[in-house]
C-alpha cells in the first residue's frame, strides 16, 4: 500500500513539474515577437502530443513492420534470421490461416452490419414508443459489460452438460424443454455453402452484437432525434408514409452519423480478441486474426509471424480509420 | 504443473456457476491445519543439498534458530536486499511458496517479493525482452526457459550442478542444461502417468486396478456392460487447449514404444507422422474417441475444462470411473476429499502397455531461473532448490518434488508420500514431451490439432499437420 502511494505521489509529482515546465515555456515565449510567438505556442501546446504519438504509436510501427520481415531461429527470444515477405507468403499460403482472414471477413460483416442495423431499427422504433427510456436502457446494459465477461456468460448459454437431466446451457435448456435434443453449440462447424461463416463463429458474432448494438443505437438515436421536424413535416404534406420518409428524409440526413458508427464498429470487430480467448481459444475454426496474433507471438513464440498479422490488421484498419474520421468531421459540421 | 494457473480464472468462474466447489479448497485446509509445523526440520545443512543427510538430519528441533540455510550464513548479511520472483503459481499455493521462504528471509534479513501471474509464460518474454526482468522466474517449461536462456540475460550455474544430480538426479541437470551450460535447478515436480479412481467404487463393483493397458480396455468394457461409462475427460484450457490430450499420448509413446523413441520424438528424429506415433495415437483413441466410454460423450472433451467440477464430482458421485491427469489434479475435488487408497478418491498407474517399458513414468516440473547476478539473488535461487526448502514447502501439502533426499515424512498428505515412492520405483523418468518441443509445436500445432483430432479429424491429417509446423 506504501509502495502504491510512493508510485501514484512520484506520478502526480511529474505531472505536476511537465505542466509547470509547459507553462513557463508558454509565459517565456510571450515575450517572443508576432509570428515566432504564435508558431512556438503551437509547438509547445502540440509537441508533447506529438512527440508521445512518436514513442508509443510511430515507433512501435515501424518496429513491428521491421520485425515482420524476419524470423526467431532456434526458438530464440528475438528474431534473429531476416527473411523477407516469407512471414506474409506463409499466411496467405496457409489453409488454416486463409480460414482465419475468412472468419474475419464475416465478423466485419455480420457484425457491423448487425449492430448497425439494430441499433437504426431500435433509434426509430423507439423513437415513437411510450417507454423509449427503458427500451434503450434494456438495449444498452450489456454494453457496459467487458467482452470477457460476455463471453464467459456466453459459453454458458451454449454449454452442454454432460448430464442430460441437468441441462444449466441457457439455449440448450430452452431447446430440451421444446423437445428438441441439446447440442454443444461452440463444437457446431458446419456451414451450409462454401465460404460461408460456420455456425459456431455466426454465435459468437451474437456475443459481439450483444454488446455493439447498444453503443449503435445511443449514437444513432439522438442523429435521428436531431433530424429537424420541418423536413418530416414536409414529408408527410407531401405524401410521404411514414417508411418512405424514413427512408429517403432520416437516412440520408444521419449518414455521416451512420458511417461513423459503422467504421468505429468496423476498428472494433477487428481488434475483437477477448471473446475468442474467452470462449474457444480459437479452435474449431472460429479464429480470428487479433487472436492469432496473440498465439503465435506468445505462447508460440513466432514473433516474426506475429509481427506479420499485427501489419495485416494495420493495413486493412488504416483506410478505415481514415473514413471514420472524416465522417465524424462532417457529423460535427452539420450538428 | 504447465497451464493449469493460467486457467484457473475460467475454471473458478465454471465452478461458481455450477455452484459445485472451490477448487482450491483442499490446499486451504491443509494450509491452516499444517502452518510451518516442521519449522526447523534440516536447520543444519550446509550447502544446498550437497550435504545428502540434510534431510534427517533436523537436529535443532524444536525451533532453534539455525546458524545457516542452503549454505548461506544466518548473520544477516542480505539486509536491505530485496529478490523479486515471478512465477505461475497464485493464490493458496502462492501463500505457501511464500511462507516456505520466510526462514531464509528471518536467517540472511532478504526481502523476497512473488508475483504470481495467470500469463506468466508471456509475461516473462515480455519483461525480458523489455529490459525489465524479475530476479528470479519460476519456469515450468525446459522449452521456455531455453528460449529465456537465448536471449542471454539467464545467470549460468554450474555450481549447483552436482547438488542438483545428487538430489534430483542427472536428467534433472539435463532439463536446466542449454547448450552444455547449467541454468536452472528444479524446485516443484508432478507425475502425469496416472490414473484417478474411486477405490470405494471399485471394491463395491469388483473391479480390480489394471496392470495393462489390455486390462484397462477389459475394465473400460465391463464398466459400459455394466451400465456405467468409464471414462470422464476433458481438454479445455483456454488458449492452451488441447495440452491433456498431449499428456495422453506422450505416456502411450513412453510405454508402449520406450524411452528411446521418446526422446527422438522429441528431438523430431521419429518424425511427429512416423508410423510408431501413429498407432500410439490411435491407442489413444481407442479410449478417447469411443463414444460409449466417455461421459458426455466423445465432443464433450473438447470444450470440458480439465479442472471442470463435472469431472471432480463425476469421480466422486460415480458418474464416471476414471480420469488421466497429472496429480496436481487433487487441488480441484470440494473441500474434505481425502486422497489415497483409503480415501474418496486415488490414483494409479498409467498402465504398462509394452511390459519392456514397465515402470516408465512421464512428469513434469519447475525451474528456478536468475536473470540477475548478485550474490542475493543467487541465494535465493540457491535456497528454493535446497532439500531445506522442499521439506519445508512439502509439509504445507499439496505440492511434490523431484528432489529424492527429501524427508518424505515432512509430506502433509499420505497420497504425496504414496507418490514419492511411486517416483522412488520408477525406471525410467521423462520429461513431459510438448514442454520440450519448440513451442511452435509443443505449445502450438500440438495443442490445436489434437484438439481438431478429439472433436473428428483424422489420425493422419492430424500429425501431417503437426509436422508441417516443425520449425526447420
Amino acid at each position: 500500500m506504501g509502495d502504491l502511494i510512493a508510485t501514484f505521489g512520484t506520478a502526480l509529482a511529474g505531472i505536476a513539474i511537465f505542466l509547470l515546465v509547459l507553462l513557463g515555456i508558454y509565459f517565456v515565449t510571450g515575450f517572443l515577437p508576432g509570428r515566432s510567438k504564435e508558431r512556438s505556442r503551437v509547438a509547445v501546446f502540440l509537441g508533447p502530443a506529438l512527440l508521445f504519438l512518436l514513442i508509443g504509436l510511430l515507433i512501435p510501427a515501424i518496429r513491428t513492420i521491421f520485425i515482420s520481415l524476419y524470423t526467431n531461429k532456434g526458438d530464440a527470444l528475438d528474431v534473429n534470421k531476416f527473411v523477407g515477405l516469407s512471414n506474409y507468403r506463409k499466411i496467405f499460403g496457409d489453409k488454416a490461416t486463409r480460414m482465419v482472414l475468412l472468419n474475419n471477413l464475416w465478423w466485419v460483416i455480420l457484425g457491423t452490419g448487425f449492430s448497425v442495423g439494430v441499433g437504426l431499427a431500435v433509434a426509430r422504433i423507439a423513437d415513437q414508443m411510450k417507454a423509449e427510456r427503458v427500451w434503450k436502457s434494456l438495449i444498452f446494459l450489456p454494453t457496459a459489460i467487458s467482452m470477457v465477461g460476455a463471453g464467459i456468460i456466453w459459453r454458458f448459454v451454449y454449454n452442454k452438460s454432460p448430464d442430460p437431466s441437468h441441462e444449466f446451457g441457457l439455449l440448450n435448456a430452452v431447446l430440451t424443454k421444446v423437445g428438441a435434443s441439446p447440442r454443444i453449440w461452440l463444437l457446431q462447424q458446419q456451414n451450409y455453402v462454401a465460404g460461408a461463416p460456420h455456425l459456431n463463429t455466426v454465435l459468437l458474432i451474437v456475443i459481439f452484437i450483444w454488446i455493439q448494438a447498444g453503443f449503435c443505437t445511443t449514437v444513432l438515436s439522438a442523429a435521428v432525434k436531431g433530424v429537424p421536424d420541418s423536413l418530416k413535416e414536409a414529408a408527410s404534406i407531401d405524401g410521404a408514409t411514414d417508411l418512405q420518409a424514413f427512408r429517403k428524409v432520416t437516412i440520408p440526413y444521419i449518414m455521416p452519423t451512420i458511417v461513423a458508427v459503422s467504421t468505429t464498429t468496423i476498428i472494433a470487430v477487428l481488434k475483437v480478441f477477448d471473446i475468442i480467448q474467452s470462449t474457444t481459444g480459437g479452435n474449431f475454426n472460429t479464429d480470428v486474426l487479433a487472436n492469432e496474433m496473440y498465439d503465435k507471438t506468445y505462447p508460440q513464440n513466432q514473433p516474426g509471424y506475429g509481427a506479420a498479422l499485427a501489419v495485416i490488421i494495420f493495413v486493412v484498419v488504416v483506410p478505415v480509420v481514415i473514413v471514420n474520421l472524416r465522417s465524424q468531421r462532417r457529423a460535427r459540421e452539420i450538428a | 504443473m504447465k497451464h493449469r494457473m493460467r486457467v484457473a480464472g475460467l475454471v473458478a468462474a465454471t465452478a461458481l456457476m455450477a455452484a459445485a466447489c472451490g477448487s482450491d479448497s483442499k490446499s486451504a485446509t491443509s494450509s491452516t491445519a499444517a502452518p510451518v509445523t516442521t519449522a526447523a526440520a534440516g536447520a543444519a545443512t550446509t550447502v544446498a543439498g550437497t550435504d545428502t543427510t540434510a534431510a534427517g538430519s533436523a537436529t535443532t528441533a524444536g525451533g532453534a534458530a539455525p546458524t545457516s540455510l542452503a549454505g548461506h550464513a544466518c548473520d544477516g548479511s542480505l539486509k536491505g536486499k530485496t529478490v523479486t520472483i515471478t512465477s505461475s503459481i497464485r493464490d493458496t499455493e502462492a501463500e505457501k511458496l511464500v511462507s516456505s521462504w520466510k526462514p531464509f528471509e528471518d536467517c540472511t534479513g532478504v526481502t523476497i517479493k512473488h508475483t504470481g501471474s495467470a500469463t506468466f509464460e508471456d509475461d516473462i518474454k515480455t519483461s525480458v525482452q523489455g529490459g525489465n526482468p524479475p530476479d528470479l522466474a519460476i519456469v515450468p517449461q525446459p522449452g521456455l526457459l531455453a528460449t529465456l536462456v537465448k536471449s542471454g540475460k539467464v545467470v549460468a550455474r554450474d555450481d549447483l550442478k552436482d547438488s542438483v544430480t545428487t538430489n534430483n538426479g542427472s536428467s534433472w541437470v539435463g532439463y536446466g542444461t542449454v547448450d552444455g551450460k547449467f541454468y536452472a535447478p528444479p524446485v516443484g515436480a508432478n507425475l502425469k502417468s496416472l490414473v484417478w479412481y474411486n477405490p470405494a467404487l471399485f471394491a463395491s463393483k469388483g473391479y480390480t486396478i489394471p496392470a495393462s493397458f489390455a486390462d484397462l480396455i477389459t475394465l473400460s468394457d465391463k464398466i459400459v456392460a455394466d451400465g456405467g461409462k468409464p471414462w470422464c475427460a476433458g481438454i479445455e484450457s483456454g488458449n492452451a487447449t488441447g495440452w491433456p490430450a498431449t499428456d495422453w499420448l506422450e505416456e502411450v509413446v513412453l510405454s508402449n514404444d520406450g524411452p528411446q523413441v521418446y526422446d527422438d520424438w522429441i528431438s523430431n528424429k521419429v518424425a511427429f507422422n512416423d508410423s510408431k506415433i501413429a498407432k500410439d495415437l490411435d491407442l489413444v483413441g481407442s479410449i478417447l474417441k469411443n463414444e460409449k466410454y466417455i461421459y458426455g460423450g466423445v465432443q464433450s472433451i473438447a470444450t470440458t475444462a480439465f479442472g471442470d467440477a463435472t469431472i471432480a464430482n463425476g469421480l466422486i458421485d460415480g458418474k464416471c470411473y476414471m480420469y488421466q491427469m497429472a496429480n496436481f489434479f487433487s487441488n480441484n475435488f470440494p473441500a474434505g476429499t481425502t486422497l489415497g487408497p483409503d480415501g474418496k478418491v486415488s490414483t494409479f498407474p498409467f498402465p504398462t502397455i509394452n511390459p519392456a517399458n514397465a515402470g516408465a513414468i512421464e512428469g513434469g516440473g519447475e525451474f528456478v531461473a536468475a536473470l540477475r547476478d548478485a550474490p542475493e539473488v543467487l541465494a535465493v535461487q540457491d535456497y528454493t532448490t535446497s532439500v531445506d526448502f522442499a521439506n519445508r514447502r512439502a509439509a504445507l501439502g499439496g505440492w511434490f518434488t523431484s528432489n529424492k533426499n527429501i524427508d518424505v515424512s515432512a509430506y502433509a498428505d499420505p497420497f504425496e508420500k504414496g507418490l514419492a515412492e511411486q517416483l522412488k520405483a520408477a525406471t525410467v523418468f521423462r520429461f513431459d514431451a510438448s514442454d520440450l518441443m519448440p513451442s511452435a509445436v509443443g505449445s502450438g500445432a500440438e495443442w490445436k490439432q489434437l484438439t481438431a483430432w478429439i472433436t473428428g479429424q483424422s489420425t493422419k491429417d492430424t500429425l501431417d499437420t503437426i509436422q508441417a509446423a516443425w520449425p526447420s
